[in-house]
């Protein structure tokens, strides 16, 4: 499944993000790293959704979201 | 410059307090300036102490060295290039794990460090509480535990900058043995006398980078290496390699964090208000409310005190035997009002607003909120404040769009304000069209505004194609901004903006006067008004006056009476020429004050184009409006 399923404060583990070259790498730089566990603070279901990685709130839009494929936990 | 005995860089991610520590290092003594060739801010400040002449140069706040985002770029450039003496990684203690990430990054440009632990209270008061000793061990890097805003641990933290930009110390970190063994493999290619270090010419070479004068048996041994690396683990190295970095701050962050309670609840109560479907929106839209408000009202409030006080000095003057006076009052002195004019009533609350949206962790918020509605236009979260605030002034629109970092969205950012009707052409439009047709009509003009601002952003979205990757930002924890920080960003954004701004203003309106007293206008009218009357459908004498909005765009009703002949504006133009006249007024030029901020925020030609582009706009919407209206108004 995709970060962008998931609702709010449920936790999951990043597996892969499909994006070209130059967005997985902002992507991990902001420390979203295979392995990651990370919870979902914000999902309004439509729109941008907030993901607490490594103790720090991140705003993802949907798009992007949907390209983070992550296992729940 | 030149002169100073040191050179400090700061540097660590956004959001960490690295301004506040710039500030409490440099005081008011700060220059700005483009790093050559980008858009990229350099702050430059010096600071005296000990005897010691020290320079502070204020990096980008960026994540990582690797996204070659402009930011990283300027940062890593200036490091490798103007070799400052000693970096200041400012590191965020609630937030370590990311921020040890960009430190490692840093360590491999082999350069003396010294780490600001900063915001050490914040993060106590988040139950987060960080060894500065242990972290200094495991780094081999001084660690100052410091609390930028107020002023704790500063001198320490230059003792130690000063020390060990003596000392001249290297950190050194691994990574995991595969990756370790394959750049040790690697280094052996690489000749001695390069520079920075050859561990960090051999990572940048295994990233696939090209680096000039490195012998082509490096070159070709890294690509066999990159090959073999690539195919075990399925990704490119770049990648394998920040995942090596965050697993080495990770390990590093968890053996000197200690999680206690958390004292503070209050923050998750603030969020569950502020980020929320029913009341976050709520909230957003009582807070634009009270932004433009301020902004709006006290702004025109204290506008109209302002031109009553100063214009009271016109009189006078030119009753005086000053020399020249009439064209120092209309050419110089207006225009210096002008800027004052401007400045005071709405730049100034705006900064102010700017740094409270920004301190607090709110801006994030609202970008956060507003992001689904600015996609509309191609545009992301960020560039609604910006654009709601060009609703009061396109000035403070422009140059707030600053905080937006894609080049492209804040150039369209920059390029859709000047189309928000301000103030100034609220004034037109509801002084011409409400007051003598119908505040209904007056309200279409509004609505037309906004459609052509959607269209451009539409057609620009379909221009660029190129998708826009969305929202990635990080949401600061919301607190109390601090007023410290907040007055003097305030401060130094004005004063930049103010010496940008004044001569710009003052050459144009003293341009605008030269024009005048030569009698050029009146050329210039004849030479308009075949356009004007043919295809715009409107009296030659409004020639004048929309010259003339070029300098404040009020002027462009006050002076219809002034070159019409007539106060009562009824007897001067047919309603159908009142909403000519208004649609050109609404689009067809930014003011200079205006386009002052686009020649500081966008490229000289931008600003030209933007400019050609609206006054074309502008003739052809108000020729086409006239087509239309002509067949049922007289």
């Amino acid at each position: 499944m995709s970060l962008s399923d998931l609702k709010e404060n449920e936790k999951a583990k990043i597996v892969k993000i499909h994006g070209g070259i130059g967005l997985t790498q902002r992507l991990m730089d902001l420390g979203l790293t295979y392995g990651t566990v990370v919870h979902i603070v914000r999902n309004f279901g439509r729109g941008p959704i907030i993901v607490s990685v490594r103790n720090t709130d991140i705003a993802l839009g949907r798009g992007i979201a949907r390209r983070i494929w992550v296992e729940k936990i | 410059m030149g002169r100073e005995d040191l050179v400090i860089a700061l540097c660590g991610n956004a959001n960490v307090g690295k301004s506040a520590l710039f500030n409490q290092l440099t005081g008011l003594q700060q220059t700005t300036g483009n790093w050559p060739g980008k858009t990229v801010e350099l702050k430059e400040g010096t600071l005296y102490y000990k005897g010691k002449f020290i320079k502070v140069v204020d990096l980008p706040g960026i994540y990582s060295l690797s996204t070659y985002s402009p930011e990283e770029e300027v940062a890593e450039e200036y490091i490798l290039t103007k070799k400052p003496d000693i970096v200041i990684n400012v590191v965020d203690a609630a937030h370590l794990e990311r921020n040890l990430f960009f430190t490692i990054q840093l360590i491999e440009l082999g350069v003396p460090m010294v780490i600001a632990l900063n915001q050490v209270d914040f993060a106590e008061n988040e139950g987060i509480f960080v060894d500065a000793y242990k972290l200094q061990n495991l780094l081999n890097i001084p660690v100052v535990p410091t609390v930028a805003i107020k002023g704790k641990g500063i001198k320490a933290l230059i003792d130690e900058a000063i020390k060990q930009s003596e000392e001249k110390k290297i950190a050194h970190i691994e990574y995991g043995k595969e990756i370790e063994s394959q750049i040790n493999e690697l280094i052996k290619y690489i000749p001695d006398n390069v520079y920075p270090t050859k561990r960090f010419i051999a990572i940048k070479l295994l990233c696939g980078e090209n680096i000039e004068n490195i012998p082509v048996s490096a070159v070709q041994k890294a690509k066999l290496i990159i090959q073999s690396l690539e195919k075990i683990h399925g990704e490119p190295i770049s990648l394998i390699l920040t995942q090596e970095r965050y697993s080495k701050a990770e390990l590093i962050a968890r053996a000197v964090t200690q999680l206690k309670n958390p004292k503070n609840k209050l923050r998750e109560f603030l969020d569950s208000i502020f980020v929320s479907p029913v009341s976050g929106y709520i909230t957003l839209i009582i807070i634009f409310f009270l932004i433009f408000g301020t902004i709006y009202k006290f702004g025109g409030f204290l506008g109209c005190i302002l031109e009553n006080f100063f214009g009271g000095f016109k009189e006078p003057f030119l009753a005086s035997n000053i020399p020249y006076k009439e064209f120092l009052w209309n050419g110089v002195i207006e225009g210096f009002l002008s800027v004052i004019y401007v400045v005071i009533p709405y730049i100034l609350p705006f900064y102010f607003i700017l740094g409270v949206l920004e301190d607090s962790g709110y801006l994030a918020r609202m970008a956060f909120l507003t992001d689904s509605l600015m996609h509309l236009i191609g545009l992301h979260g960020k560039a609604s404040l910006p654009l709601f605030l060009g609703f009061g002034c396109n000035v403070p629109a422009v140059l707030g769009s600053r905080i937006i970092e894609s080049k492209k969205e804040r150039e369209l950012t920059c390029f859709l304000s000047t189309l928000v009707p301000c103030s100034a052409r609220t004034i037109i439009v509801m002084g011409l069209v409400g007051a003598f047709i119908g505040f209904k009509y007056a309200l279409l003009l509004y609505i037309l505004s906004f459609f052509i601002i959607f269209l451009i952003g539409k057609i620009a979205q379909f221009i660029n194609k190129s998708e826009s990757p969305g929202l990635i930002m990080e949401i600061p924890p919301i607190r109390v901004p601090s007023l410290n920080v907040i007055i003097k960003s305030t401060y130094f954004k004005l004063k930049d903006f103010i010496i940008y701004a004044i001569p710009l203003i003052i050459a144009g309106s003293a341009l605008l006067e030269i024009l005048n007293q030569a009698n050029l206008l009146v050329s210039i009218e004849n030479f308009f008004s075949p356009l004007f009357s043919g295809f715009l459908g409107l009296p030659s004498f409004t020639v004048i006056p929309i010259i003339f909005g070029i300098l404040r765009k009020e002027l462009g009703i006050i002076m219809l009476a002034t070159f019409g002949g007539s106060a009562n504006l009824s007897t001067l133009l047919l309603p159908r020429q009142m909403i000519v006249y208004s649609i050109v007024m609404l689009f067809y030029f930014p003011c200079i004050a205006t386009i002052s901020a686009l020649l500081k925020e966008l490229s000289f030609t931008k600003t030209v184009i933007i400019i050609l582009f609206e006054i074309v706009l502008a003739i052809l919407l108000g020729g086409l409006s006239n087509l239309i209206l002509s067949a049922f108004m007289p």
